[in-house]
C-alpha cells in the first residue's frame, strides 16, 4: 500500500493526480481517494477535497493541506472516518509490479513545471531509520534556487523535531543544521551552498523519509527529483551491513565536526 | 524439501526451466549472478538543442572501499555502436554532458554507464548504479533516475577492450504479451511523448494506443502523443516483458522527464 502527499510553498505549487487504476488497467470502483491529517495528535481521516473523472483524482495544493496525505480505500476498509491512533494497511491495489505511479506536477512562479512520482510505501511508515542523501546528484550552482524536501510519514500520529545535518565531505565540515518535524513536508533552502552542495551530504538520525531535490532554473525550467537509499544501489546478502557502515561513519563525522 | 525447491528456484538450471516453461519467468536476471555491474540504458539526446547530463555516485568507492572509474558505451537509435569513454569520479560524483560535439551529431540514441572496480575487491560486487540523467535546453536540465535494470557484465574484472562483447541484457529476452496503462494523465499544454529502449538482443515492437515502433537491439525511440486532450489513459504493448516508457513533455524551452 502506498500513501501520496503533495506540497507547496512561496516558490512552488503543485498539483497530484493520483489513477484510479493498476498499471494492468484493473479498477476497484468502490475505492475512494481519502485524506488523513494530525489534529490533536490524532490522525484524522475523511474523504478527499479533490476533483475526480473517470481515470483520476486530482489534488491541488494551497497552505492548509500541504503536510495532508492521502490513500486509497473503500469505505468498507476504512471503517469510521474521524479520530485514529495509528495509520494501518488498508489493501494492497497499490502493491503492483511494475510500481503503481501517481504524479505529483510543480510549478513556480514563471509557470515553469515538473513532475515527480509522489508515492510514499507503508512499509517506510513502520520505521524510523537514518537517513542518508547525497546532495551533489540532483543539485548545480548553474540554478536560481537549490533546495530539498523532506516528506517523512510515519504511522503514529507523533509530529517531533528531528535535526538535519548538512556535511560537507570535501572540507569535512558541518555547513548548517536545520530543523524539521516528523510526518510533514519539510523544505530546506540549500541556495547558499550551491557552490560546494557536489561534495555534501545529508543526514538524519531517527528519520525515514523521501529526499526530494528542487533545482529552480526561473523561466527555463525545474527539476524535481528525489535520491534513492543507499541500499538500492548494491544486492547480495551483506548489502545492509555495508549500509550501516556508511551511516555509522557519516554519524561519526558529524559528532567530531559538533565536538571540535 | 521447501528449502531444497526454494534453491533449484532460484538457480541457474531453475532460472532457465522458468524462462523455457513460462512458469514465473523471472524479470530480473543480476539477481541470479554471483556478482554483476549492472546500468539501465539511457536514453541521450542532442536534437533540437536539448543537451543531456549523467550524474552517477561512486558507489564501488562508497561501499567497497575500492578505486573505481566510469565506463561509458555509446549507441545511436539503431543500437549501433557510436563510442565509449571513461570517466574518473570527483568527490565522489560524475558528472558528464552529452551534447552534438561530445556525441558527434544530433538526434537520439542510448548509453550505459558501468561502475567498473581499479583494483581486487575483498567481496563479490553487486552493483546496481541506477544513476541520474537530465534533459534540457541552455544548461536547465530536468533530472530523472534510471528506469530499469537494462544490461550488465558478470565479471566486474573484464578489460575494457572486451566489455562490449560481455555486455548483456539483465532482464528476460522472453517473448511475452506487456500491457502497461500509463498512470499520468497527458498535458494539453504541452508535447507528450514516451521513450523506450531496447536492452535485448533481439528486436522489440512496443506500441502505445496503436501506434507502433520497433526498436532494434540496444536501440531506442519513441512515440508522441498527438491528441492530448482524450482522457483515456494511454496503453503500451509489447512483446519485453518490461516497457515502460520514460515521460519526456515538452512546453517551449522547458523540458519535463519523469516516470509514466
Amino acid at each position: 500500500m502506498n500513501f501520496f502527499f503533495h506540497t507547496c510553498n512561496d516558490l512552488i505549487s503543485s498539483v497530484l493526480t493520483i489513477p484510479k487504476f493498476q498499471n494492468s488497467g484493473k479498477k476497484n470502483n468502490d475505492l475512494r481517494l481519502f485524506q488523513a491529517n494530525i489534529i490533536n495528535n490524532e490522525w484524522n481521516i475523511a474523504l478527499a477535497e479533490c476533483t475526480e473523472d473517470e481515470f483520476f483524482w486530482v489534488v491541488n495544493s494551497n497552505e492548509q493541506n500541504q503536510n495532508t496525505i492521502f490513500f486509497l480505500a473503500t469505505k468498507s476498509q476504512v471503517r469510521d472516518l474521524g479520530s485514529r491512533k495509528k495509520l494501518c494497511k488498508f489493501n494492497s491495489f497499490t502493491n503492483t509490479m511494475p510500481g503503481f505511479r501517481a504524479n505529483l506536477e510543480i510549478k513556480n512562479t514563471s509557470d515553469s513545471f515538473s513532475s515527480y512520482q509522489s508515492e510514499y510505501p507503508f512499509s517506510m511508515t513502520q520505521r524510523l531509520g537514518d537517513l542518508y542523501s547525497d546532495c551533489g546528484l540532483l543539485t548545480t550552482n548553474n540554478a536560481l534556487k537549490v533546495g530539498v524536501f523532506l516528506r517523512n510519514i510515519y504511522l503514529e500520529p507523533l509530529e517531533l523535531d528531528r535535526e538535519v545535518f548538512l556535511f560537507d565531505n570535501v572540507s569535512n565540515t558541518l555547513l548548517k543544521k536545520f530543523k524539521i518535524k516528523l510526518n510533514n513536508t519539510c523544505y530546506l533552502d540549500l541556495t547558499s551552498f550551491k557552490d560546494v552542495l557536489s561534495g555534501c551530504f545529508i543526514y538524519i538520525k531517527n528519520y525515514l523519509g523521501i529526499p526530494i531535490y528542487l533545482i529552480d532554473y526561473g523561466n527555463k525550467g525545474l527539476s524535481f527529483e528525489h535520491t534513492h537509499p543507499p541500499h538500492e544501489s548494491i544486492q547480495g546478502s551483506d548489502k545492509f551491513n555495508l549500509v550501516r557502515k556508511i551511516k555509522i561513519r557519516a554519524n561519526e563525522k558529524i559528532s567530531q565536526a559538533i565536538i571540535s | 524439501m521447501k528449502k531444497f525447491l526454494k534453491q533449484l528456484f532460484h538457480s541457474p538450471l531453475g532460472v532457465s526451466l522458468r524462462n523455457i516453461s513460462g512458469f514465473r519467468p523471472p524479470i530480473y536476471l543480476h539477481p541470479y549472478q554471483d556478482q554483476f555491474l549492472s546500468s539501465d540504458l539511457f536514453i541521450w539526446r542532442t536534437d533540437k538543442d536539448i543537451e543531456t547530463l549523467f550524474k552517477a555516485t561512486d558507489i564501488l568507492g562508497k561501499f567497497y572501499n575500492l578505486d573505481s572509474k566510469l565506463f561509458f558505451i555509446f549507441f545511436d537509435n539503431y543500437g549501433k555502436l557510436i563510442k565509449s569513454k571513461e570517466l574518473h569520479f570527483k568527490n565522489g560524483i560524475a558528472e558528464l554532458l552529452i551534447d552534438k560535439e561530445f556525441i558527434g551529431m544530433k538526434g537520439h540514441g542510448t548509453f550505459c554507464a558501468l561502475n567498473l572496480p581499479l583494483s581486487a575487491a575483498k567481496r563479490p560486487i553487486n552493483v546496481t548504479n541506477r544513476c541520474y540523467v537530465g534533459y534540457g535546453k541552455e544548461k536547465a536540465f530536468s533530472m530523472v533516475h534510471g528506469n530499469l535494470d537494462a544490461v550488465m557484465i558478470t565479471n566486474p574484472y573484464t578489460p575494457i577492450d572486451a566489455i562490449i562483447d560481455e555486455l548483456r541484457p539483465a532482464v528476460s529476452h522472453r517473448k511475452t504479451s506487456f500491457t502497461y496503462h500509463i498512470q499520468k494523465k497527458a498535458s494539453p499544454n504541452s508535447k507528450t511523448s514516451y521513450w523506450f529502449v531496447n536492452p535485448l538482443k533481439r528486436i522489440i515492437n512496443v506500441s502505445v494506443n496503436n501506434k507502433s515502433i520497433s526498436l532494434e537491439s540496444y536501440g531506442c525511440g519513441y512515440i508522441q502523443i498527438e491528441d492530448p486532450s482524450e482522457d483515456r489513459p494511454h496503453v503500451v504493448q509489447s512483446d519485453f516483458a518490461f516497457a515502460r516508457p520514460i515521460v519526456i513533455c515538452e512546453k517551449d524551452s522547458i523540458i519535463d522527464c519523469h516516470h509514466g
